[in-house]
């Protein structure tokens, strides 16, 4: 018995440390709390290559072999360092990021995790030096993984599969039970108890239903028995009379049923009902100002009272709403602020590459200088549309210089030089294509500054085409 | 009564935390109107800033009257 005992009482303990150290929902949770873990043992900086070799089936020294290769890459650094952040150590409760937000204990302390953190981003933007694009996926993704967690631990929080803190209580309170009634059925086996079975005991001195037992030294039974006694032997109008459970005279082990009719919990007390109303207050007020903020904004564009950038005039109103949103996550509410952000944000990315802003300028516009001092003095940009600058009637006379500056913000821009004219280009593009005397370039932020070599008996032609959102075209026509 | 108060406090959330700074940063980028400024010229502003945030959040964690639970 105590040997059983025993090691149940260690199966549990063991269960309870495993629970403790696996992480949140584990065991036989989700791929999240599964993660491999940082060797404590076979590390040399910190356990990631150890942890990852482990858990694969693979030998450590390839993995280290393969973070070095990686290194070569730009790539092996931020991966070490994401290891480092997200993997927990053996024995941790959670991974060093989770730890920053209070998620756990991890052995990584605070300052070290902070640092790691800043390390990250600036290995982050070596590696992404070439490609800025992706920036925004991986910021996406990592949103999308932590608003699946977000969502996944809320569904599991109610209702949700068993975990194992009920497996442990459960096991616990059938044991329980298998005690007192082994402590019981004991009792029931002394001389002095009279009762060899509790349903059977009387209070006059027969054995009840174990014969030759020995005869009860009490006059009444135990409390716990009459309501059955009374009901077998003194008929209905006994068994109608209310039993008072009072304690027995003499219970040294405490094994009597009324010992362990113990009263239910308190249950805690509830959050205040004003709880609920926050989050519909925080969300109304905030998209009420952000929805006046950008309506003003938007009317003072058109009315003329400033010249705000539409770009602009969405930031004001994001900003709202992210004003909202923070105020919100503070009182743990303003999820309902997520989605209007994000499409604030979208619109606001996008006017911000265009660049447009005004009420005018839409439309197909050509312009055709004849002299330096005309096209130097006009703005030649246009919102949105196709704009054309034909500068094959321009002459410049040798020896000066023509600075010329065509923008457009969203659409196709075109310029046309003539072919004996000596052009010094720079086209640029936030977003979209670049054609520029023979030289292409497609994407984000592109730039390029090809030169037309032109008869020295012409001047020169500075030359400056922005497309925010479109194609830059540079063409030279004899 | 601790317990009480415990679980009368509003815990923050952190994911709208973390979204509310990048909308703040996106509203940069349509203030500034430069698409790339975010990338390029602000860079050390936003590690700036994200170093500020950790710091004020644990400052905030250890003020007296937000005891966490104990762990251990």
């Amino acid at each position: 018995m105590v040997s059983e005992r025993g090691r149940s009482h260690a199966d549990v303990m063991s269960q309870s440390q495993h629970d403790s150290t696996a992480g949140r929902g584990a065991p036989g949770g989700d791929w999240w709390s599964r993660r491999p873990r940082r060797s404590a043992t076979d590390r040399k900086i910190a356990g990631v290559a150890g942890g990852l070799g482990r858990a694969l089936g693979v030998d450590p020294v390839l993995m280290r072999v393969g973070f070095v290769v990686l290194m070569i890459f730009g790539v092996g650094v931020p991966l070490y360092l994401l290891g480092w952040l997200l993997l927990p150590a053996d024995g941790d409760q959670t991974s060093a990021a989770e730890s920053l937000i209070g998620r756990g204990r991890s052995s990584v302390p605070p300052v070290l995790a902070v640092g790691l953190a800043i390390l990250l981003m600036i290995s982050m933007g070596w590696m992404f030096s070439w490609g800025s694009p992706f920036w925004p996926l991986l910021v996406v993704g990592i949103i999308a993984v932590m608003v699946a967690r977000n969502r996944r631990e809320n569904c599991t929080g109610h209702g949700g599969p068993r975990t194992a803190t009920d497996d442990w209580s459960a096991r616990v309170g059938q044991r329980a039970q298998s005690w007192g009634e082994q402590a019981e059925q004991w009792v029931g086996r002394q001389s002095w108890s009279g009762s060899g079975s509790s349903s059977t005991v009387t209070g006059d001195g027969d054995t009840g239903g174990r014969p030759g037992g020995p005869k009860s030294p009490f006059e009444k039974p135990p409390f716990w028995e009459q309501d059955g006694r009374r009901s077998a032997a003194d008929g209905p109008a006994a068994a109608d009379a209310p039993s008072e459970p009072t304690p027995p005279a003499w219970d040294p082990l405490g094994v009597a049923p009324f010992a362990w009719d113990l009263p239910e919990p308190t249950p805690l007390p509830t959050a205040p009902p004003a709880r609920q109303t926050d989050r519909g207050v925080v969300g109304r007020v905030t998209l009420g100002v952000a929805l006046l903020v950008g309506g003003l904004a938007t009317a003072g564009v058109f009315a003329g009272w400033w010249n705000l950038s539409w770009a602009a005039v969405a930031a004001s109103a994001l900003a709202v709403v992210a004003v909202g949103l923070l105020i919100g996550s503070l009182r743990g509410r303003g999820m309902a602020l997520i989605g209007p952000g994000i499409f604030l944000s979208l619109v606001t990315v996008a006017l911000t590459i265009t660049g447009i802003s005004g009420v005018s300028g839409y439309g197909q516009h050509t312009w055709t200088p004849t002299t330096v001092a005309a096209a130097e003095s006009s703005d030649y940009v246009l919102n949105g549309g196709q704009g054309t600058l034909d500068l094959t009637q321009l002459t410049v006379p040798a020896g000066q210089r023509a600075d010329v500056n065509l923008e457009v913000h969203a659409g196709q821009a075109q310029v046309i030089v003539p072919a004996d004219t000596t052009v010094n280009a720079i086209c640029t593009t936030n977003a979209g294509q670049v054609n520029c005397l023979d030289e292409t370039a497609s994407g984000l932020h592109k730039e390029i500054s090809p030169s037309h070599p032109g008869s020295s008996d012409n001047g020169t032609i500075n030359l400056t085409v922005h497309v925010g959102a479109g194609e830059a075209e540079v063409t030279s026509r004899g | 009564m601790a317990d009480t108060a415990r679980a009368g406090r509003r815990r923050v959330n952190p994911i709208g935390l973390l979204l509310a700074l990048a909308f703040l940063a996106v509203a940069s980028v349509g203030f500034s109107g430069d698409p790339w400024w975010l990338l390029n010229s602000a860079t050390k502003w936003v590690i700036a800033g994200a170093v500020a945030v950790v710091g004020i959040s644990l400052l905030a964690t250890a003020l007296p009257g937000r005891n966490r639970k104990n762990v251990s």
